[in-house]
């Protein structure tokens, strides 16, 4: 009989081992990667269903609905931007029509012929032209070893020079330090004495006030920024080797390892509940934050602080003044894009059309192109404080390559933050970290390029 | 109806006529098993037996989803996996968090079934509250914690603060895992629910025969409750242990504030096994290296779960477990 053969032990026996054998199964079947929802469409001139995978919060409805009122052909299916599911629907074929990337991190896909070289269809374009666009758009190019030249594989929809500096006046006055200047940039070597400053902590050993905030961490942007502000390079010429060993990359490591060390900051060893530093600014807890134009329309939410934030330009040490941008968030076409005219029609949208100007118009960002620089805000004082500075700073950006094609941006954060998060704590020297740094991240291009 | 239909002596053989159809069921059966079992078979076989097999596929390969080149490694990803300091250091922090969070949990989890099993007023009300935490999403909680245990202005500095204590870095270090501990153990209510389960079918009549004899409620407890519930406590420890070793997402969400992002690195005191293996998997997309880290756990977890089952008969109480029905045979 069944039920005689059904105990209780075998049941609970039974049903243990199950529970086990899926959990395992699930998590084993999460490494496996299955195919994605395809995008639909694909007829003639870009009718049809558009997949787009981006963020909600960069593509809204209203962007959306102005597109499709513009072009009833065109249907938009978004989907939620994940870099798992992404990574699975270009592993089954079936990718997405429109993805969205960082332009300092594009040369990982186009190494690898996932991306659309955009050339062709930008010389076609009437709305996008090759002399318009801003210079953030020459870190999409690359010519198969080197990123900067070549071809296009994306358009970024806006950037910011992310090394500037935005400083609450207030919290200056209050700890009586003369607010620095908006027309001569500070040098690096001033940031940690100023920060400290700046910094209150009260009785009972709180910190009321953070001197100093942005990304207290490791990251290639900042290296690869402050090496080339030192006249210095990370990779070789075919970015098949990373140094860190350089005088300037150490002396960038050793900036941020005393930085952090300084408890002046948000950091490895002092976690930001909030997850990111933009909070504790509008907070009225952090005095300065090294965050890009971008960061100016966020401060509407706090009319207090906003109106005394003061914008100021990127340290530099002495030597070069650069200015990069650390991200250029963008658009990319995959290269088995199924509606690729119509991904095409909805970047013109996007880049140089409506969508564009909107969002220059309301300061999110350095706009795409050269034409709309001139929509950024500028109605209030403040404002046209943020405005002037920008433009004061524009001429000195420059293409700061961060990545090796060989390796994502995923892996260089995991291994660069690991190490940061170590070596703060256990006081390793800078000399020690880049030796690290050097080995491991050497030892992955070696693995990686060989599959490309 | 006659009486003679209605009052058939017990046992006596059933007519042919009535025989006939139940031995024709009887021969369809397993057919008709197996036709209802189906949909979870193939269910099972696609979603489970599939991905396992394509997952040990990779754990032989330098699979990472995009690369154009990629091939077949050999144990290559074992050898490296077993050489990785990374691998032992957070499978043994792992250990650790097993060993203190599945007795905590189920012990907890009894002493609060306990609790709620009294007959007091408003005790309806008190299993509402004590089950809240697990219905609260997991992403809330870690968000929660994090600030709850700030070092400038989580409560945790308050109620130090009002000590004399100085403020705490309870999210960095070895500490975060004390907090991590303490989120789980927050969601004790789903233990205490399957405890107080067992709780309430245990036969009065025993309790009552305890009793009479001169035991007190202690020794009640312990030598007539406690083995009556011990296969309910049994899956608690045994399921408890495994979803243990696979606990990822609290670790990232108390590194990330709510957003377990791709990125997301933990400090030292959060990098237990599951995180290594979210690292290699998502971080840095070496899925071949990370399906045989997933081989190697469930390798642990199976180890575990038959030793576990080989020493349960010494301290499990079955009523009428297997070896009692072949006695009686």
């Amino acid at each position: 009989m069944y039920d005689r053969k059904l105990s209780r032990r075998r049941l609970l026996g039974g049903a243990a081992a199950l529970a086990g054998a899926a959990a395992s199964s699930s998590l084993l079947a999460a490494c496996s990667v299955g195919s994605g929802s395809g995008s639909g469409g694909g007829a003639r001139g870009g009718s049809g269903t558009l997949t787009i995978m981006m963020p909600p919060s960069e593509i809204t409805d209203e962007v959306i609905a102005d597109f499709e009122a513009a072009n009833p052909d065109i249907k938009i299916n978004l989907i939620q931007f994940d870099r798992t599911r992404l990574t699975a629907m270009l592993a089954a074929g079936e990718p997405p029509d429109i993805a969205r990337e960082n332009a300092t991190y594009s040369a990982f896909f186009a190494v690898r012929g996932l991306a659309e070289n955009l050339d062709p269809y930008i010389q076609n374009s009437s709305v996008i032209k090759e002399s318009d666009l801003a210079g953030i758009q020459d870190l999409w190019r690359f010519d198969g070893t080197r990123q900067g030249q070549g071809p296009r594989y994306g358009l970024t929809m806006d950037y910011s020079q992310d090394a500037m500096i935005w400083a609450n006046e207030s919290l200056f006055e209050q700890a009586n330090v003369p607010v620095p200047s908006d027309t001569t940039p500070l040098a690096f070597e001033e940031l940690p004495d100023l920060a400290r400053r700046l910094t209150k902590i009260t009785n009972d050993e709180k910190t009321e006030v953070f001197g100093y905030g942005g990304e207290v961490n490791l990251t290639m942007p900042q290296l690869a920024h402050m090496v080339a502000a030192q006249g210095g390079r990370l990779y070789n010429e075919d970015f098949t080797a990373v140094d860190f060993s350089s005088p300037e990359a150490l002396k960038a490591i050793q900036f941020w390892l005393d930085l952090a060390r300084a408890n002046v900051s948000y950091g490895p060893t002092r976690p930001n509940p909030a997850g990111w530093d933009g909070a504790a600014y509008q907070a009225g807890r952090l005095a300065m934050v090294s965050y890009g134009y971008w960061f100016g329309a966020g401060l509407a939410q706090v009319p207090e602080i906003q109106q005394r934030s003061k914008f100021l330009p990127a340290p530099t040490f002495a030597g070069k003044r650069v200015s990069p941008s650390y991200a250029g968030a963008g658009v990319w076409i995959p290269a088995k894009a199924k509606n690729k005219e119509g991904a095409w029609r909805f970047i013109e949208y996007f880049i140089g059309g409506e969508a564009a100007k909107k969002r220059a118009e309301a300061g999110r960002g350095l706009p795409p192109l050269k034409s709309l620089e001139s929509r950024l805000p500028q109605d209030t004082p403040y404002q046209k404080q943020w405005y002037d500075t920008q433009q004061r700073e524009l001429p000195y950006f420059d293409v700061v390559v961060v990545g090796t094609p060989y390796v994502s941006s995923a892996s260089l954060i995991s291994i660069l933050t690991t190490e940061f998060k170590s070596a703060v704590p256990n006081n390793t020297s800078a000399g020690k970290v880049a030796d690290s740094l050097n080995r491991q991240i050497n030892e992955l291009i070696a693995q990686e390029k060989d599959k490309v | 109806m006659t009486l003679a239909t209605a009052k058939r002596p017990a046992g006596a053989a059933a007519t042919p006529t009535a025989a006939a159809p139940q031995r024709r069921w009887r021969r369809h059966r397993p057919r008709t098993f197996y036709s209802f079992a189906a949909p979870w078979l193939i269910g099972f076989a696609l979603l489970t037996l599939f991905p396992l097999a394509y997952a040990f596929w990779l754990s032989f390969t330098n699979y990472d989803g995009l690369a154009p080149k990629w091939g077949y490694v050999g144990v290559q990803n074992y050898e490296r996996a077993l050489a990785d300091p990374k691998t032992w250091s957070s499978l043994a922090r792992t250990l650790v968090f097993v060993f203190l969070l599945v007795p905590a949990t189920v012990g907890f989890g009894l002493f609060l079934a306990v609790l709620v099993n009294q007959r007091l007023p408003g005790r309806g009300a008190f299993r509402a509250i004590f089950f809240l935490p697990v219905v609260v999403p997991v992403v809330a909680a870690g968000f929660v914690f994090r600030m709850l245990f700030d070092r400038d202005t989580g409560a945790t500095a308050a109620v130090l603060g009002w000590f004399g204590l100085g403020p705490v870095e309870w999210l960095a270090d070895d500490k975060a895992l004390i907090v991590m501990l303490l989120m789980i153990l927050w969601r004790v209510g789903s233990s205490m629910v399957i405890s107080l389960a067992a709780l309430q079918g245990v036969p009065q009549e025993l309790l009552d025969a305890a009793a009479v004899d001169g035991a007190g409620s202690w020794r009640t407890f312990f030598r007539v409750t406690v083995p009556i519930m011990s296969p309910v406590l049994f899956f608690q420890v045994v399921n408890g242990a495994i979803d243990t070793l696979q606990i990822y997402l609290p670790a990232l969400l108390l590194s990330a504030a709510g957003q377990a992002r791709l990125d997301t690195v933990p400090g030292e005191g959060l990098y237990i096994y599951m995180v290594h293996v979210y690292t290699q998997a998502f971080a840095k997309g070496d899925l071949g290296y990370a399906s045989a880290l997933l081989w190697l756990l469930t390798a642990i977890t199976l180890i575990y779960t038959a030793l576990v089952f080989r020493f349960s008969r010494r301290f499990v109480y079955y009523e009428a477990g297997p070896s009692d029905e072949e006695g009686r045979r």
